[in-house]
């Protein structure tokens, strides 16, 4: 008998309709494939034979064949293993088929017969709520991705409880959710299941890094603040052990809380990389990457021949930090300009796009030569003068054009560190950040200065008379590129942000002269 | 028009630097600050015909000697001379025009403008020639004599081969002053006579700051830059002197300002040439 069952997959960031049909016919007994299944989806012929018989049904005894339509579209995700095994039933009548058509269906199938869960369950529910679908049935362990989708979705932890639940109408169900016994062990999924008794959203109570902890540095603070609030690339140069990995850690803290838009497109990253269970527990945290300087290509921008997102798409909507920048290899570097200036990046793969966002914060830090002591008031340099040359080098080519601002910093002295002066806090910070980014929105400007393209400074980095001229003096004395003074022009905007002034005035323009690249 | 007066040779007002040249005039008419003739000045000529570049040397030199307290003389005629006086009028300084005719038959109208500019600005016109007499055929090489004699030191920025800046250079040289000369590419038709100069003997000017250094003028311009401190910026300097070389860290502990109000300053301080930074830190230049 035939039968036909929804489920998704999940391509790029983006759930796509799959409908499995299943067709059970005489013949040698065994189980055929077409719809270019990959690999995986093949291989769960065998999964799904132990899992049917011992979830206590029959193995029909015909010949079944199981087509994913649409044929044009690759598959390759563990995901389809319980539909497939529902169309199964479905065919040989085990499953009243009658409501299949309501329901949205994924999960992967151990031999057992327990669901496992998938990678990617949030695109993929998020999709299927946008076709339609009366009701969806999610793995026990997506249980936490499916509550921020919202919807009628059913979590369940075994084959045979998902056969009794599909074989009734999903809005018949909704009717009588509360009913728990009817639906044996399975719980329709809610957000407010992650509402602790006192009604708050659980957060992660583990988080207390604070720049409180970071004693001294307040010109680093004072920088990140800026950073921040423009979204300016930075740049911290500093000797081993002067704090630039704590600050950059603490960093994702600093930036404004994330919009509804932003905590989904968060949440949907870190589904596609199978980190769902994340999705509430770190729901209202930015995220912070800190990919080791080994790192190859695809493993920063993603790729694969089903292409998986990279680090920058992890780091979306938060920090992304690289350490020892000059120790990266150079390819990786410039691979990061186009998505640098997209927000997003795009792997072609047998005629199919795939698209990750990746919109963050580029925090870089690197040694001031590489054996990191220069200009260390205690310390003795070990460098060679050519080596500390090539360094420079390595350090202006292709990442200067990604970086808006740089610091120095230097070791705190034991005295500053054990005087209990604590300085800012990240909550303090962040509300600089915020007020600035809000005063931006308000003067017109909904974007973030670093984003301010160059014919639009006169508009938005308008000077005054008396500015043009210190402008025009720091330009000669500094001996900057033009692509310097507009960076020094974006930045000083966001200074001039976070004072809430709507003109560049000449101050902010110098405090934005102190973080240009390129001196020394 | 602004009353001229003249000083005779044997007046006691008669500069000095004038009075020891092998052809010094025999009367000066000056129009406008006649105690620039006491100052500090260097002479800074060139072609007529100017490049870009010439005119940003021009401009460069003008102003530098200005912020340095030092007059800068010139002919007042079309291109560097001109050029010359602007970038020293630009950064409030004092010039001296010396005209190869009455001040009343000024050539070239064209600069008129800018010779009032430099006598509304505590400048000064002097010529050899009273104020109603017109130029003539040798007049003008004849007043190169003087600016070199007015000025301590000569600078020579654009010239070609026929050029009459060569002719103010050659009376430097006969006068006992240091000619420089900007040099240019070799390929350059309007640098050629620069280069030559340089070729002969004549300083090539490569860094600005020399001449002012060379007619040891230097400790002026110092006290200048302190002058121009205020309150806030000398509390950071006191700083920086003391630790020679103070990271933003330390700066900020040490003056207490707000990490901001810091960074604003020192960039201020850097502009201004009292500090530079290098590795990180903030160190008193010089």
């Amino acid at each position: 008998m035939y039968s036909r069952t929804r489920s998704a997959v999940c391509l790029g960031m983006d759930g796509r309709d799959v409908f499995v049909e299943t067709d059970i016919t005489k013949g040698l007994p065994g189980i055929g494939m077409t719809g270019l299944a990959s690999t995986m989806v093949m291989e769960s012929r065998e999964r799904i034979k132990n899992a049917i018989i011992n979830s206590g049904y029959e193995f029909p005894k015909g010949r079944i064949m199981v087509n994913l339509t649409p044929a044009s579209l690759r598959k390759n995700s563990s995901c389809l293993d319980l539909p497939i095994a529902v169309g199964i039933l479905a065919s040989e009548g085990c499953i009243r088929s009658r409501m299949l058509d309501k329901w949205g269906v994924i999960g992967e199938l151990a031999l057992d017969g327990r669901v496992l869960g998938v990678e990617g369950a949030l695109p993929m529910i998020l999709h299927m709520n946008d076709t339609g679908l009366k009701g969806i049935i999610v793995p026990e362990a997506n249980r936490a991705e499916a509550a921020l989708a919202g919807g009628n979705i059913y979590a369940v932890t075994c084959l045979r409880e998902c056969a009794m639940l599909i074989s009734t109408d999903p809005e018949e169900v909704a009717a009588r959710a509360d009913e728990e016994k009817l639906l044996c062990r399975v719980r329709s999924v809610d957000a407010m299941d992650f509402v602790d008794a006192d009604g708050c959203v659980i957060e992660d109570e583990a988080d207390d890094a604070d720049f409180a902890d970071i004693a001294g540095q307040e010109n680093a603070k004072r920088a990140v603040v800026i950073a921040a609030a423009g979204r300016h690339g930075l740049l911290m140069v500093g000797s081993p052990g002067c704090g630039k990995t704590m600050i950059a850690g603490r960093m994702a803290g600093v930036m404004p809380a994330m919009t509804d838009r932003e905590l989904l497109e968060t949440a949907i990253v870190r589904s596609v990389a199978g980190r769902g269970t994340d999705s509430i527990r770190l729901r209202y945290k930015r995220p912070f990457r800190a990919p080791h300087h080994t790192i190859g290509r695809a493993g920063l921008v993603g790729g694969g021949s089903y292409p998986v997102p990279g680090e920058i798409t992890l780091a979306h909507n938060g920090v992304l930090f690289l350490d020892e920048i000059c120790e990266f290899k150079r390819e990786v570097i410039e691979s990061l300009r186009l998505p640098l200036e997209d927000k997003r990046i795009t792997h072609f793969r047998k005629g199919e796009a795939f698209i990750f966002p990746c919109n963050f914060q580029l925090v870089m830090a690197a040694n001031p030569c590489p054996c990191g002591y220069l200009g260390d008031p205690d310390r003795e340099c070990t460098c060679t003068q050519a080596d500390i040359e090539r360094y420079r080098r390595k350090l202006s080519g292709p990442i200067i054009d990604r970086i808006d601002m740089k610091i120095s910093m230097e070791k705190v002295g034991y005295d500053e560190l054990t005087s209990g002066n604590r300085g800012m806090t990240t909550g303090e910070m962040r509300k600089q950040v915020e007020s600035a980014v809000r005063f931006a929105s308000e003067s017109g400007r909904h974007f973030f200065n670093s984003e301010i393209p160059d014919h639009e400074l006169e508009q938005w980095c308008r000077l005054g008379s008396e500015e043009t001229k210190f402008m025009n003096r720091a330009y000669d004395v500094f001996a900057m590129s033009p692509r310097g003074c507009n960076r020094t022009l974006k930045v000083a905007r966001t200074i001039a942000d976070l004072d809430a002034s709507k003109d560049i005035k000449t101050e902010h323009l110098a405090e934005a002269l102190r973080y240009r690249m390129g001196e020394e | 028009m602004i009353g001229t007066v003249r000083i005779d040779f044997e007046s006691a007002d008669f500069p000095a630097r004038l009075r020891e040249i092998p052809d010094p005039p025999r009367q000066l008419y000056c129009t406008g600050n006649v105690s620039l003739l006491k100052e500090r000045s260097i002479g800074v000529v060139g072609a007529r015909k100017n490049t870009v570049y010439g005119k940003n040397v021009a401009l460069m030199i003008g102003r530098r000697l200005a912020e340095c307290g030092v007059t800068v003389t010139s002919g007042l005629a079309l291109g560097i001379d001109g050029y010359s006086h602007e970038g020293a009028l630009d950064a409030d300084g004092k010039v001296i025009g010396v005209l190869g005719s009455g001040i009343d038959h000024m050539t070239p109208q064209r600069n008129r403008g800018l010779m009032m500019r430099g006598l509304e600005n505590g400048g000064l016109v002097v010529s050899e020639y009273a104020p109603e007499e017109a130029a003539f055929k040798a007049s003008f090489p004849a007043r190169n004599r003087i600016i070199s004699g007015l000025s301590e030191a000569l600078v020579v920025v654009e010239a070609g081969l026929d050029s009459g800046s060569l002719i103010t250079a050659k009376h430097a040289s006969d006068q006992g002053r240091t000619v420089y000369a900007v040099p240019g590419n070799i390929n350059s038709q309007t640098s050629i006579g620069c280069n030559l100069l340089i070729r002969d003997g004549a300083v090539p000017l490569i860094i600005i700051d020399d001449l002012i250094r060379d007619i040891g003028a230097m400790p002026k311009a110092t006290d200048a830059v302190n002058n121009c401190l205020d309150a806030d910026e000398q509390k950071i300097f006191d700083v920086v002197r003391e630790l020679c070389g103070a990271t933003m860290e330390e700066i900020i502990r040490g003056t207490g300002f707000s990490p901001g109000l810091a960074n604003s300053l020192v960039t201020v301080m850097e502009i201004k040439g009292v500090v530079e930074s290098y590795a990180g830190r903030i160190y008193p230049s010089r």
